[in-house]
């Protein structure tokens, strides 16, 4: 069974229903319709680029040149977990920090699932491994952006109760651990959601995206349990690794808060 | 001097001040405009803020101590105390929760939400919290000022007492000159970026 072939035509009639959004919205006034025009001329050109990198990684180039792809796929995540924050770290630090926790988390788990569990061969398949990797730094990223900018956030609006625990003689993990665990907790949530809700309230994205292309439902459920594991797994670590270097790095070595190290 | 309890030399940005000595069993009034820095100057000696004094405890240097033990030997009280727990009584030591009776407090008030206390019970409370980490030297940023003339002469005598009962000594940020003559060995004063003993 093959997929039936979707024309450029297609597509704008497609385009017409965002358009017709866009024009409400002007309308309306909401000020949202530069933003939803750009998005969505920005969905065409990305994906259509990634679909051509794709092409030509998959027929004709060496299959590690998905190294340096997935290096563009980091930093531009890393980039995105750095917007999506209030009060940074200054400096280079907040960028290492959530950039790294995304690195060893989602790559690691991609090799895990590539090796381990799928037992691709090569492992570094590109058609395996991008999409996978790609799935897995899309809701890192989310989750990691999330528990740092909540655990920011909080020690800037609590100092009062964090120093004050400091001054009763508690160290720095005890006295940021309240707003640590709130904050892993808010970086986890969504991904549980997730897990909780998929099947029942949404049909995931790839498991719907294979079915289309023909897949049997079954074999494409598998790849979705798979997929749904290693990803909250490694938005978990993710989360949960960035969130200890953020609280790391707003203590120095006597165990002072320094909020002066936020932007 | 080996009756002198803690030691504060080096210098600061901020501040400029000479090398200060305390004894076992001193009360030190510390006074000074609003702003002047007094607050600012017990959060140092706390080691909350990153700073350059040289401060020895007992002939132990700060840095020989770890951050939380020094914290807790050196206990900062601020002006406005911040608590996190449902009851006083979850942070404070019964041998101390024992003492709420001598500051004036009914001991039931120890179990009740501390967002229905008032402003001069919690600040006796914390006072008590504040001994319960069992420090050497309190740093006492007007612990009164939501007090009463009775309640105040209550913590006054609770303050005297403990200070004598160890080697012990209180650094008492005190706007009221009527409470440092009555309190205080020696007198620190701030003024003009400047402190000097009187």
């Amino acid at each position: 069974m093959s997929v039936i072939h979707l024309s450029p035509w297609d597509l704008m009639l497609a385009a017409t229903t965002v358009l017709a959004l866009a024009a409400i919205s002007l309308r309306m006034q909401l000020g949202v319709t530069q933003t939803i025009l750009i998005a969505a001329v920005r969905t065409v050109l990305q994906l259509g680029l990634i679909g051509l990198v794709l092409k030509l990684l998959f027929e004709s180039l060496h299959p590690l040149w998905l190294v340096p792809l997935a290096m563009v796929m980091l930093a531009a995540a890393g980039r995105e977990v750095m917007s999506r924050q209030k009060r940074r770290l200054r400096g280079l630090q907040g960028w290492l920090l959530g950039t790294g926790a995304m690195f060893v988390s989602s790559f690691l788990l991609t090799v895990f699932a590539l090796t381990v569990v799928i037992g691709v061969e090569p492992w570094y398949k590109p058609q395996y491994a991008i999409p996978l990797l790609g799935m897995m730094l899309g809701n890192t990223m989310t989750g990691i952006a999330v528990g740092m900018d909540r655990l920011q956030n909080a020690v800037v609006d609590l100092r009062p109760q964090i120093e004050q625990r400091l001054m009763l003689g508690q160290t720095a993990a005890d006295a940021i651990r309240p707003q640590l665990k709130e904050a892993a907790r808010a970086g986890m949530i969504p991904m549980i959601n997730a897990m909780a809700a998929a099947g029942i309230v949404s049909l995931p994205g790839m498991m719907t995206g294979q079915i289309l292309a023909g897949s049997p439902p079954l074999e494409a459920v598998s790849y979705q349990i798979l997929i749904m594991f290693i990803v909250s797994a490694g938005t978990g670590f993710g989360t949960l690794l960035a969130l200890h270097w953020v609280a790391k790095s707003l203590f120095d070595e006597r165990d002072r808060l320094r909020l002066d190290r936020l932007q | 001097m080996t009756s002198s309890l803690l030691h504060i030399s080096g210098s600061l940005d901020w501040l400029s001040l000479p090398a200060l000595k305390v004894a076992a069993g001193e009360v030190i009034a510390l006074h000074g405009e609003s702003g002047a820095g007094k607050s600012r100057l017990l959060r140092t000696l706390a080691d909350l803020d990153p700073n350059t004094l040289g401060v020895t405890l007992n002939g132990t240097s700060r840095e020989d101590t770890t951050a939380n033990q020094w914290r807790k030997a050196l206990q900062y009280l601020p002006a406005e105390p911040v608590w996190w727990t449902e009851t006083a009584a979850e942070v404070i030591a019964p041998d101390y929760a024992a003492l709420a009776s001598d500051l004036g407090l009914k001991a039931q008030l120890l179990d009740q939400p501390i967002s229905r206390l008032s402003t001069g019970e919690r600040q006796r409370l914390a006072l008590l919290r504040s001994l319960s980490v069992s420090p050497s030297i309190l740093l006492l940023d007007e612990p009164t000022a939501a007090l009463d003339q009775s309640a105040t002469e209550k913590v006054e005598k609770l303050l005297r007492d403990w200070v004598q009962a160890e080697p012990r000594a209180i650094i008492w940020v005190s706007h009221d000159a009527a409470q440092r003559q009555r309190i205080a060995t020696q007198e620190w004063h701030i003024a003009n970026g400047a402190l000097q003993c009187q």
